[in-house]
């Protein structure tokens, strides 16, 4: 492996620090393989006042040693619910049942104390908000010192050493770690929280809408810098978006959530190329693609409708109230998952995809839905 | 930042200002004569006109005023009509004693405070912890501090026995400075000491609280839980941030407390500035009145310039201009 | 709160100020502790209007026992039941009295405190500009005039009767109060709605009464209620330094007397009644207070 698959727009050209700091970190990487975590039958459901919230319904899903998996779907889909029972953060009262098993350890309905040892050690986190992600009271590089040495008996010195380290690995200068969060941009913001993540190279990372802070300009630098990463160093990683686009270039795996469900899972090149499922057809017109040449430009689609109340989920499918192909049958019953090869999808009508992709293409389609509701 | 200290110098020192004139003429003003006690031991006229002439009594209002002023400039607040001596040697020792109860009853009132308050902050919303720290600490900061006094007074002191309820006891052989550093004082000291405690602990444990509940769900709270490390440092971290609206509280409130200390002084006969405030108003010694509480508006104002510069210290996004 | 993409009727017409201030205080009755401090509050009314009523005997009669003597001191017993003081008074009668003056005091001088935070508030915040600026001045300085000592002077000075201590607790609380209601009436002015009902042609007072008053009722309450609980304490505390209004019987006194008098360590039923009364109540409101704050105050709701 080398540092080539580091080339981003910022550092195409490796600055000294940085390559003695990949150095050093492919020493420590070594010593710790990217982790494996199988998911199974993940439901969560918050305590509200009106009763329980079922954010999460019969998740399963599974990110292999080393492989990027994507999980998409429109806010609201239970996407950062899944991320943030993972690495225990749900809200007190919170109810987390099924399995996840990382690296054959269960880490649900974990002790705080337990919780302490595998956070940041095997699991970590790149947070959605990384503006307000950052104790404003201390400095940076104290806030990451903190994690590693809460995890390892090494002196502040070498703790900070590693810190320069994590600073230049994601193109910031080391001098810059004694500044405060406010004296940062958001993306300055964001790359610390990425270099926090990597502190002590869990073998799992997730990444929780990295990106959706920053400007576009910005969103696509830091994607760039996640994706060098990712395969320079090879960790497992779970990436949160709403954006299609951001799977297709970055995740070897996808998986569609909507309203709480899988709705549907596969390698990405699958998902993205024939989807099964309506929703993940819908996702696609409503993300800018690149022109293909000879082809009219695609006009912009979004899916009409919001997403149903989750305090009394439907009975049937949850997506049959916005879906253009929804038969009676997709409202009372709720659809199994099937499988097509590596690629499955819940969905009553999988055999009658390739037709649906086709009307899925045509704005008219999904317009005449909107005009209906 | 030498620039704003120097502003904040120059506003302190017409707030300062304006706070001495307000109290000039509250007390020349109000139809009271302050060689009324002297008159009763039987003064004459002529004596009579020049003790007022030795205590800037006699002229305008408005050269009495000038001549006032000229006086505090230098650090001149005439003398006691009461002691017959200058009103700084009548309140140095004072405010030595004020001090001694004071300093340490807020710092640790303080320190109490927002430690408890951190651990009610902390407990689960709802819960028996939360409501059980809510409640003591409203009802207790409801209780009068002359009330705090009576009853520590009555149980430690009349009823068991354990501490003395009077003064600061006996000097003995040590005076000066020595005499605060011996046993019998520190024993005299306790009971006053603990009453600025608990007066003071109750609003700083509920301040802390709203703090620390105010910050638990911020983000940055979520990654700190994420990075693996103990419940006590993430709970650390909230009330790290917690203490900066504490600070703008606590040095306004620290100096008004101060002023509260007037009645623990009282209930304690502890021989300090609100004490002799007290005493010189009832004895119409306007001087030292007049000294004692220029003396405790000053503490206040110094007290929100601390308040300042501290919250400066602890808020690296506070840039001074 | 969600806001509408056009002005409309309803929003421009703003709410009633009445409607509001029920509102606000039927939302105390949802916090259990401000029903405990209600309780109590409404408690001590009563009994302050019926003091005269169920007091044994006149507050200030000295009671001579069946030899003719001063009955000084006497533990509580049938004729009374919570004894009597050193100068032979009944406690009980004593006692009862003292709710008078405490609510007096405390009511009095917190809708005075309100009134005039309110006013000053409210067109300074609504206003701005040169009263903003002036206000903004006295209240700069009469911040750091320490408060008790200010009220000892003060009254020493006036004479001590119920009045000038109102008088005093007045001058020393609207300021914090003006400042708070200032700072709320600049949040509320910025409203979309407010531009709207301004755009609509509305007058000032229309705005100021429909939009800013009934928004801000719970910064009032709230403000109100801790005046309260001032006022009772500094009136003690002052009762309790001897500056009380001696032809009155209030609580302080009541201690003061026991105090200087040297009976504090045996007279108990002397001591405790109106210590016990002074924490009930200062508590109550204080249990009262708190549910404004965390109303007032959206980061402390439970979410």
């Amino acid at each position: 492996m080398t540092s080539t698959s580091l080339a981003t727009p910022e550092n195409r050209t490796a600055s000294p620090a940085t390559m003695q700091a990949l150095a050093t970190l492919n020493d420590r990487l070594a010593a710790k393989p990217a982790a494996h975590l199988r998911v199974e039958k993940l439901s969560i459901a918050y305590s509200t006042a009106r009763g329980p919230f079922h954010a999460v319904d019969d998740v399963s899903f599974e990110v292999k040693p080393g492989t990027n998996l994507g999980l998409v779907g429109e806010s609201g889909c239970g996407k950062s619910t899944v991320i943030k029972a993972l690495i225990g953060l749900q809200p007190e009262g919170t109810k987390v049942s099924g399995q996840a098993l990382l690296d054959g350890q269960e880490i649900l309905g974990l002790s705080e104390r337990a919780l302490q040892d595998v956070r940041w050690t095997k699991i970590s986190l790149i947070t959605q908000s990384a503006m307000n992600s950052l104790d404003p009271v201390y400095c940076i590089g104290d806030q990451i010192c903190e994690a590693i040495q809460a995890h390892e008996s090494v002196s502040r010195a070498t703790a900070w050493a590693r810190a320069e380290e994590m600073f230049a690995l994601v193109g910031l200068p080391a001098s810059r770690l004694h500044d405060f969060p406010h004296q940062f941009s958001g993306g300055m913001r964001q790359r610390t929280v990425i270099a926090m993540a990597l502190a002590l190279n869990a073998g799992m990372l997730l990444a929780d809408e990295p990106t959706t802070a920053l400007d576009p300009i910005m969103q696509s630098q830091i994607m760039s810098r996640i994706r060098g990463i990712h395969e320079h160093m090879r960790r497992s990683m779970i990436l949160v978006t709403h954006d299609i686009a951001v799977v297709a270039e970055t995740c070897e795996n996808t998986v569609v959530m909507y309203a709480g469900k899988v709705a549907e899972k596969g390698p990405t090149t699958d998902v993205l190329a024939r989807p099964l499922h309506p929703y993940t057809m819908g996702l696609q017109n409503a993300f800018p693609r690149l022109p293909v040449k000879g082809q009219p430009r695609q006009a912009l689609i979004s899916i009409p409708g919001i997403v149903p109340n989750l305090l009394r989920p439907p009975p049937g499918c949850r997506f049959a109230g916005r879906c253009p192909f929804a038969t009676e049958r997709c409202h009372i019953e709720a659809p199994a998952v099937t499988a097509v090869g590596a690629q499955s999808a819940a969905c009553h009508y999988i055999d009658r995809a390739p037709e649906f992709r086709e009307a899925a293409a045509r704005p008219e389609t999904w317009r005449k839905l909107g005009a209906g509701a | 930042m030498r620039a704003y200290i120097l502003r904040r110098l120059a506003q302190s020192v017409l707030v300062i200002w304006a706070v001495t004139t307000i109290m000039f003429f509250m007390f020349r003003v109000m139809p009271a004569d302050p060689t009324a006690i002297l008159l009763e031991r039987g003064l004459s006229d002529e004596a009579r006109n020049a003790l007022l002439e030795q205590w800037g009594l006699t002229g305008s209002l408005w050269d009495q005023y000038v001549a006032y002023l000229g006086n505090l400039l230098v650090g001149d607040f005439g003398s006691s009509f009461l002691y017959r001596k200058p009103v700084w040697e009548v309140l140095t020792p004072l405010i030595i004693n004020t001090l001694w109860i004071a300093v340490p009853g807020l710092l640790l009132g303080a320190a109490l405070g927002a430690a408890i308050g951190t651990a009610v902050g902390w407990a689960r919303r709802g819960g028996k912890l939360e409501r059980t720290g809510i409640f003591l600490a409203t009802v207790i900061r409801g209780v009068p501090n002359f009330v705090i006094g009576i009853a520590l007074l009555t149980v430690f002191s009349s009823t068991l026995g354990w501490f003395p309820g009077f003064g600061m006891g006996d000097p003995g052989q040590n005076v000066g400075f020595a005499r605060y550093f011996t046993l019998d004082f520190l024993h005299h000291l306790a009971l006053p000491l603990i009453a600025v405690i608990i007066y003071f602990m109750p609003e700083n444990l509920l301040l802390m609280r709203s703090g620390v509940v105010e910050n638990r769900t911020e983000d940055y709270i979520e990654l700190v839980r994420a990075k693996g490390v103990s419940q006590g440092r993430v709970a650390w971290h909230a009330a790290r941030n917690s203490m900066l609206p504490l600070i703008t509280w606590l040095f306004p409130a620290l100096a008004e407390t101060i002023a509260g200390i007037v009645v623990i002084e009282i209930v304690f006969s502890w021989p300090g500035v609100g004490r002799e405030l007290v005493l010189a108003v009832t004895r119409q010694d306007y001087p030292v009145a007049q000294a004692a509480f220029f003396l405790l508006a000053v503490m206040i104002v110094l007290a929100n310039l601390a308040a300042d510069l501290v919250y400066g210290k602890l808020d690296p996004r506070v840039v001074y201009k | 709160m969600n806001q509408p993409s056009s002005p409309d009727a309803a929003a421009i017409r703003g709410r009633s100020l009445l409607g509001a201030m029920g509102q606000s205080l039927r939302l105390l009755t949802t916090d259990s502790f401000a029903v405990v401090g209600l309780a109590v509050l409404l408690l001590f009314v009563v009994i302050a209007i019926s003091a005269p009523w169920i007091a044994p005997y006149e507050p200030f009669k000295a009671m001579m026992t069946e030899s003719g003597r001063l009955n000084r001191l006497a533990p509580p017993s049938s004729a009374h039941l919570l004894g009597t003081t050193s100068f032979g008074n009944d406690v009980l009668s004593q006692f009862l009295h003292g709710f008078r003056v405490a609510l007096l005091v405390g009511l009095v001088a917190a809708v005075a405190v309100g009134l005039i935070s309110t006013i000053f508030g409210v067109v300074s915040g609504y206003f701005g500009g040169y009263v903003d600026d002036v206000l903004m001045r006295i209240t700069d300085v009469a911040l750091s005039i320490p408060t008790l000592p200010f009220s000892i002077v003060a009254v020493a000075l006036l004479g001590p009767s119920v009045e000038n201590i109102i008088l005093v607790i007045t001058i020393l609380f609207w300021r914090n109060g003006a400042r708070i209601i200032r700072s709320a009436v600049l949040t509320e002015r910025e409203r979309v709605y407010v531009k709207w009902a301004r755009a609509a042609g509305a007058s000032h007072l229309h705005i100021i009464m429909r939009h800013i008053l009934p928004n801000i009722v719970r910064v009032i309450f709230l403000w109100v209620t801790m005046s309260v609980a001032f006022a009772v304490l500094t009136e003690a505390s002052l009762s309790f330094l001897g500056l009380g209004d001696p032809t009155v019987i209030s609580w302080g006194q009541m201690l003061n007397t026991a105090f200087s008098s040297g009976n504090l360590r045996t007279a108990w039923w002397w001591v405790i009644p109106p210590s016990l009364a002074l924490v009930l109540l200062v508590s109550s409101l204080y249990l009262i207070g708190r549910a404004y704050e965390e109303q007032t105050n959206p980061r402390l709701r439970r979410r």
